[in-house]
């Protein structure tokens, strides 16, 4: 809201989220495929990811590829468990919904 | 109606408008009165007190002053808000899944020291209840600054499930008075002259009464009984648990020669869960390799599961007031409590 007579109690600025530096190619990586999806028993983010291994062992045959279930509940801060996946993976795909 | 009355309920109807206010109508952040908010700190409206979860908004002292504006706050009010968004936005307290869970909980806020006693806090009759101003809007401006800086809407980025009414102020302090212990900022080691804030993931308060017999077994009996049921975050993470002692159950417990330290260890040995009790329950259709709890895999059926890691984890305050036997047991999530002292 613009009304020059209200202090707006609106961030005006936020912190912003750092890009992952992004590897030249994916061959001959380690490669964690995390399914991410907020259900954790309906399992649809394994199809979707059995798609994504299939495409990118097509194309970079020498890649390694292994399945992460994201924590739904995290008992440390969710900065945390993305070290902990940027320190195990060269690279990190996430099936993300609902 | 006056004319003064038609222009302030405008302005009123217009912070609604924004999208600035918890449900409850605000009081308007005019520039006269954050001008008012920031006193001697004016100078440094542009300072960011902390980035808050979940958007990562910056808290500048500008926009935690106008928050507490809108929430109703006095001036004096100010530097507890600004303690309490520092460190709830530390990274051990983890405010972004507190804030973005579909569970039900919201911080509590206990202010502690001489400045709780000078800006009128209350800790008696009626402590985590209405009625007080500045309880009620300290920990008001809390939850605007979440919802206005961090940008935790209702249905935008906090999904929360059902909800939890004290978003809109959960806020107290002890009853130094009646209290036969130091107040919790001492015993985490700052001195009784510092005021401090603390600050808890919670759920909401669930009131034990035991009244008809007065030893420290009975009452505590009473409320490790309660604490330990299926379903609760503390059940099956084992994080920390507070409780709100009334004087009169902490006075029972001290006056046979109890510790503080002697309740919590009598309330670790109490409050459990038999094995076989928990599982296939709760939230154990969420334990994955990341957070299955070691006991789901080595406690035999009949084992007794504490539902806190140590007798350290469960924070006993005192508040409320001196007559009824009451202890309002606050379940927790995952992470533990955070105190901080506050800056002048």
């Amino acid at each position: 809201m613009s009304d020059a007579r209200f202090v707006d109690p609106t961030a005006d600025a936020f912190e912003p989220a750092q890009p992952a530096r992004r590897p030249d190619s994916l061959e001959r990586r380690r490669i964690g495929l995390v399914d991410g999806m907020l259900n954790p028993t309906a399992d649809w983010g394994q199809g979707l990811l059995d798609g994504v291994e299939r495409h990118l062992a097509d194309r970079f045959p020498e890649a390694s590829f292994e399945r992460v279930s994201r924590p739904q509940l995290m008992p440390s801060p969710p900065d945390v468990w993305a070290q902990a996946m940027a320190d195990r993976y060269e690279a990190l795909v996430i099936a993300a919904g609902d | 109606m006056t004319l003064t009355d038609a222009i302030v309920a405008d302005d009123v109807e217009a912070c609604f408008a924004a999208g600035w206010t918890d449900g409850l109508p605000v009081v308007p952040p005019t520039r006269e009165r954050v001008e008012r908010m920031l006193g001697a700190w004016a100078d440094r409206r542009g300072e960011v007190v902390c980035v808050l979860a979940p958007q990562g908004g910056h808290a500048t002292l500008e926009k935690v002053a106008a928050n507490a504006v809108m929430a109703g706050c006095l001036p004096e009010h100010l530097p507890i808000v600004v303690a309490a968004l520092k460190a709830a936005s530390e990274p051990r307290f983890s405010l972004y899944d507190i804030l973005t869970t579909v569970h039900s909980m919201c911080p509590l806020l206990l202010v502690g020291g001489p400045l709780a006693r000078e800006v009128g806090m209350n800790g008696g009759v009626n402590a985590l209840g209405h009625g007080n101003r500045a309880n009620a809007t300290i920990g008001r401006a809390l939850n605007l600054c979440f919802l206005n800086i961090g940008n935790a809407r209702p249905g935008g980025l906090d999904p929360t499930t059902i909800g939890h009414p004290g978003h809109y102020a959960y806020c107290y302090t002890e009853n130094v008075d009646e209290s036969p212990w130091p107040e919790l900022h001492v015993e985490r080691g700052l001195a009784a002259d510092d005021s401090a804030v603390t600050v808890y993931a919670a759920d909401a308060p669930v009131c034990v009464a035991e009244m008809g017999t007065p030893t420290p077994e009975h009452v505590l009996r009473t409320v490790a009984e309660c604490a330990a049921i299926p379903g609760t975050y503390n059940t099956f993470f084992r994080g920390e648990l507070w409780l709100v002692m009334s004087p009169e159950h902490a006075n029972v417990i001290a006056s046979a020669g109890w510790s503080r330290a002697d309740a919590q260890a009598f309330l670790f040995e109490h409050a459990r869960l038999r094995a076989d009790r928990l599982w296939d329950r709760g939230l154990y259709a969420f334990a994955d390799q990341v957070l299955r709890p070691a006991w789901l895999d080595e406690a035999e059926p009949g084992d007794l599961i504490p539902i806190v890691e140590s007798p350290e984890r469960i924070t006993i305050t005192v508040a409320g007031g001196p007559y009824g036997g009451y202890t309002s047991i606050v379940f927790g999530e995952i992470n533990g409590s955070v105190t901080r002292r506050i800056e002048r």
